[in-house]
């Protein structure tokens, strides 16, 4: 197994008591599996991901079991948590244009964890990074490890998100929202390239979105969440067939439908 | 980048010369009528005698050919004669700039260092003791005078403990720097507290940022996150505040000097004012702008190394 999460509670302080965040969240990933996580904003998917990393607010109680291949991330050993940040685990975020510094060329943000994480040589490391460019479909990888991040589309800068996440042979990825910034068409490509690297390296991928239909589409199993708790856990094949929680229910149906082109209508808008 | 370099000087002219103008307006405005001072003793006043000093100064010309004369000896490098040294203002100027400079450069090591270091130290430390004792401290420090702080510092360092000169600027390298030690801590104070707050509060902002979060998310050290991205994506506003005020106090040593009894530019700019002696007013004031302007010039150059993305604005614009 490689994240196994369950019965995780996280509470953090706030003004009125605390406020529980995570109430009993219990979900797994295997290698080569996606696994979708799908709700709506605040329901807790985003909170579930960081735990796997323990990026967790400073002040947060966390309790239940996070393990990583097998290292437990909840007693917060600092050794454990940065293996499984530097070597096990790799996240990709939501908005690649606010991930990387700005002030920094590409090469030295898609460098870096090589470079100051894992001591490989700043030559070696940009050779890797560069083939990885190459992999994840952008051209001109010498122009392009020089340009700032404020030069490329979102696409392109998903793109490097991704080889840089990479870089470090992951073997689980934890994928928040990382479509969700771009356009349609480079969502397919980017989605297509991740599919594809994932068979290649047997990576386990955890695909948070808040976009049922394409967890349905993308993923091997589903897991609902709302309100910190985990409400309904299928595979996708059948989740939008027979849903057995009322939330997701509602979710599925409540996907937008174009009206059906009809004669009467045109009329009576005419 | 040459044309921002191109465009900035061609502002910095325009500046100039607007303010060398109302420089000048400003000191032809000034109440009482130069003549009596340049003359001097009253008994030598006769209409033959005033008529041939306005003649002397040109001051018998309408304003604006005063202002072209003026502006025409400047350009030649002829900052004209003190009336009351009886000396060219340039020379007068260049012995005393020495000092200023010395001072301004003295002050601005101290308050860019510590300002720095201590805001760091607030930052992150955020919410801690250490950033309650430095907020504190530099709320405090902010908040006198610095001729206050200059007056305390000469009770107790130079009266009390003896420790550095009273007043003057001493002579040597060595000589100087002790002499001017406590007027630079006095000049600093006030900004350092001002550069430790906009340090700590651009970092406290940068912390908090998502390419922070996605450095620690994978696994990139503390020390490195604060030098690689929080200190470092800080420099812009950091050093926009400290040019900003290095270029404010090239122009505001005249209280510190006259606490000190400095002879440097300041001080020469009360004494011109107290004898009337124009000449050397408006070339100090010339210097001044000229002086706040290079500084901010400076650091428009430097920014777009800090941050690629601001020389793309500034092209837009």
């Amino acid at each position: 197994m490689l994240l196994a999460i369950e019965d995780l509670h996280l509470s953090v302080p706030s003004p009125g008591g605390t406020r529980q965040i995570l109430r009993g969240v219990t979900l797994d990933v295997s290698e080569g599996e996606t696994v979708g996580l799908v709700g709506e904003s605040g329901s807790g998917k985003s909170t579930t991901a960081r735990a796997a990393l323990r990026l967790v607010p400073e002040r947060a109680s966390l309790s239940g079991a996070v393990s990583v291949c097998g290292h437990d991330l909840v007693a917060g050993d600092p050794a454990v948590v940065r293996k499984v940040r530097s070597e096990l685990a790799a996240m990709i975020f939501q908005e690649p244009r606010a991930v990387l510094n700005p002030v920094r060329r590409i090469g030295d943000s898609a460098t870096e964890r090589l470079v100051r994480v894992h001591d490989v040589p700043k030559a070696e490391a940009r050779r890797r990074v560069a083939e990885l460019f190459d992999e994840v479909g952008l051209a001109d990888t010498g122009r392009l490890l020089r340009a700032y991040p404020h030069q490329l589309s979102g696409g392109m800068l998903q793109r490097v998100v991704i080889a840089a996440a990479l870089s470090t042979g992951p073997r689980l990825l934890l994928a928040d929202e990382a479509t969700s910034a771009l356009d349609v068409t480079t969502q397919a490509e980017v989605l297509a390239l991740l599919r594809r690297l994932q068979r290649e390296r047997e990576t386990g991928v955890l695909f948070i979105t808040h976009d049922l239909q394409l967890a349905a589409a993308y993923c091997d199993r589903v897991y609902v969440m709302r309100d910190g708790a985990v409400v309904e856990h299928q595979k996708a094949s059948t989740i939008f067939v027979n849903p057995a929680d009322p939330y997701t229910k509602a979710l599925a149906e409540a996907v937008p439908r174009l009206p059906e082109r009809e004669q009467n209508t045109m009329e009576a808008s005419a | 980048m040459t044309a921002l370099l191109l465009r900035r000087l061609g502002a910095m002219v325009l500046t100039l010369a607007i303010s060398s103008f109302v420089i000048f307006v400003a000191i032809y405005a000034a109440p009482g009528d130069p003549v009596t001072f340049l003359i001097g003793n009253p008994e030598n006043i006769t209409p033959e005698r005033i008529a041939a000093v306005r003649a002397e100064y040109h001051l018998d010309q309408p304003l604006f050919v005063q202002y072209a004369l003026w502006a025409q000896g400047v350009l030649h490098g002829d900052l004209g004669t003190s009336f009351y040294y009886q000396q060219p203002v340039s020379e007068l100027l260049s012995s005393r700039l020495p000092v200023t400079l010395t001072l301004v450069a003295m002050a601005s090591v101290l308050f860019v260092v510590l300002g720095v270091s201590l805001g760091v130290a607030s930052a992150l430390s955020r919410g801690g003791r250490v950033d309650s004792v430095i907020t504190g401290g530099t709320t405090f420090v902010n908040s006198v005078p610095n001729f206050v702080v200059a007056l305390g510092l000469v009770s107790v360092f130079a009266v009390e403990l003896r420790w550095f000169p009273v007043a003057g600027e001493g002579t040597g390298f060595a000589g100087r720097l002790q002499h001017l030690a406590l007027p630079a801590v006095a000049l600093a104070l006030g900004s350092l507290a001002l550069i430790s707050r906009v340090t700590r509060q651009t970092m406290v902002e940068q912390q908090t940022l998502d390419h922070v979060e996605a450095a620690r998310s994978y696994g990139l050290g503390t020390w490195s996150i604060v030098t690689r991205h929080v200190l470092r994506n800080s420099l812009g506003p950091v050093v926009t505040m400290c040019g900003l005020t290095l270029a404010g106090m090239l122009a505001g040593t005249t209280v510190i000097e006259s606490v000190f009894g400095l002879a440097g530019v300041g001080s020469l700019l009360v004494e011109s004012i107290n004898t009337h002696d124009f000449a050397v007013v408006q070339a100090i004031l010339l210097y001044m702008v000229l002086a706040y302007m290079v500084v901010t010039i400076l650091v428009d150059l430097i920014y777009p190394l800090l941050d690629a993305r601001t020389l793309v604005r500034s092209d837009r614009a």
